[in-house]
């Protein structure tokens, strides 16, 4: 492994106990994590995925993977903030243009700037792929007004990844993806921010308005789709699957360790069929996230795209597997605990907290749009391809 | 405007799965301008294979075959001199 890589998982493991000090708090009083996302900024963490050329550590989706599954042990909002802004780090890196990547990417890996992601639009119901507000060419200048009802973290960010519709006259499938500084920005913060779960994220909706240079486009005017295909969404399931995993994998490690501790006492057959039925939950994510990862990587290193329906459907699955099982195995993990240490929220094992943090797991970007369209390309994959064994 | 290769039972096919097209496909541009998207992408091929009578094998179901109306008639008309 590269020097730059190694002291990266070095710094990750030796902020863990940052993030696992203040996941409590975070989630008591619904406030962006500041404490733990400066750990990471000082820890170069954030620039994980930038170039060793441009000040980053070179990591790739697998390292990704691995971080997030770390962090997500200790914290899912700081780990699920973490991984959003990596996922936006990777678009920019491999969609930006030569100017923005020189400019933005040594601040990245500095920790200067955190990321933000801007996908969500009324009335547009969850669909990534379409845009309804447009940018407005003014002079050399594109100018962006526009409302989002979730932007993790916003209201901590210094720039934004933003889809907008690619001109006014443009359809609602050509979108455009941008970076705007935050002092590019007017920003309003809309709505409040009281979830059930993940209430670190601080996501509550905002009002974009602004303008910025035509070298801040990310891809292809337009031309959103293939960064989404390549990088946002493949970035996406990969790290949050991670974030979600590496949290119910310290739950049933936690339970486990309350149930040793019961002493010699025998373990019932009921208690011993959960914890199997958590692990076996817990190890499918963990290999399926694994082989997709693989998938992934393979198609990157091959230089080859990712669109192929296959690939497509091993992404969408691992999203659904991962947020269903993951969920799934720490509810029966709380059953296990019981009321006292289960579902108490000042319990000494954070079940409850992971619990709710988990039920958003379907709900981040809907599982039902993800099986539809699943579904339909199923159809046009009769021969039911596993990850292609030339590839790996 | 220039004559189309294919013939009109193929052009009516494609055309109702192009949301945004006006008028006669163009041979060069590309599907997913046109609106295609992967949902589309489906219906199209049930409904090219149930009204041309031919079977489109999984290998043709590639982004490259559904880029522009004239990959996806070489691939069309392929299959139907075969058939």
């Amino acid at each position: 492994m590269e020097e730059e890589l190694a002291s990266a998982y070095d710094a990750a493991r030796a902020v863990l106990p940052v993030l696992e000090d203040q996941a409590a708090d975070t989630d008591r009083s619904a406030e962006f994590p500041v404490k733990a996302v400066d750990a990471l900024r000082a820890a170069g963490l954030m620039g994980l995925l930038v170039p060793v050329e441009h000040g980053g550590s070179g990591g790739d989706l697998g390292d990704l993977v691995a971080i997030a599954g770390l962090f997500g042990s200790r914290c899912v909002s700081t780990a699920l903030i973490w991984a959003m802004h990596c996922q936006q780090v990777d678009c920019v890196v491999r969609f930006g243009g030569e100017r923005l990547r020189a400019g933005l990417l040594p601040r990245i890996a500095a920790g200067e700037v955190y990321l933000a992601s801007v996908t969500t639009e009324a009335g547009k119901g969850g669909h990534l792929l379409s845009g309804d507000a447009a940018l407005v060419g003014d002079g050399d200048q594109l100018r962006i007004d526009r409302q989002a009802p979730i932007v993790t973290g916003g209201g901590h960010a210094e720039g934004f990844l933003v889809t907008m519709r690619e001109s006014p006259d443009a359809d609602d499938h050509r979108v455009t993806l941008c970076y705007a500084e935050r002092d590019q920005l007017t920003l309003e913060t809309t709505g409040e921010w009281d979830p059930l779960g993940m209430r670190g994220t601080a996501s509550a909706g905002m009002r974009l308005r602004g303008a910025v240079p035509p070298h801040q486009v990310v891809g292809e005017p337009g031309g959103f789709r293939a960064v989404a295909v390549e990088s946002m969404i493949p970035a996406g399931h990969l790290g949050w699957s991670a974030v979600w995993l590496g949290a119910a994998r310290r739950v049933l490690s936690d339970v486990l360790g309350m149930v040793r501790a019961r002493g010699a006492e025998k373990v019932s057959d009921l208690t011993a069929d959960r914890l199997a039925r958590a692990r076996i939950d817990v190890e499918l994510v963990a290999s399926y996230l694994a082989s997709v990862r693989d998938e992934v990587l393979a198609h990157r290193r091959a230089g080859t795209s990712l669109a192929g329906m296959p690939t497509q459907i091993h992404l969408n699955n691992l999203k659904v597997a991962a947020s269903e099982l993951t969920f799934r195995a720490v509810d029966g993990l709380m059953q296990v605990a019981g009321l006292a240490k289960g579902y108490l929220r000042d319990s000494p094992i954070p079940v409850e907290r992971v619990f709710r943090d988990l039920r958003s797991a379907a709900l981040n970007y809907g599982n039902d749009r993800l099986t539809t369209m699943t579904g339909a390309l199923a159809l046009l994959d009769r021969d039911v391809t596993f990850a292609p064994a030339g590839l790996l | 405007m220039s004559e189309t290769p294919w013939p009109a039972a193929f052009a009516d096919i494609l055309a109702r799965h192009l949301p945004l097209a006006e008028g006669p496909v163009p041979g060069d541009a590309a599907l997913s301008d046109l609106g295609l998207d992967s949902l589309g992408t489906v219906s199209l091929v049930m409904e090219l294979e149930d009204s041309l009578d031919i079977a489109i094998p999984d290998e043709l179901l590639v982004a490259e075959t559904f880029h522009t109306a004239a990959t996806l008639w070489a691939a069309t008309s392929d299959l139907l001199a075969r058939a």
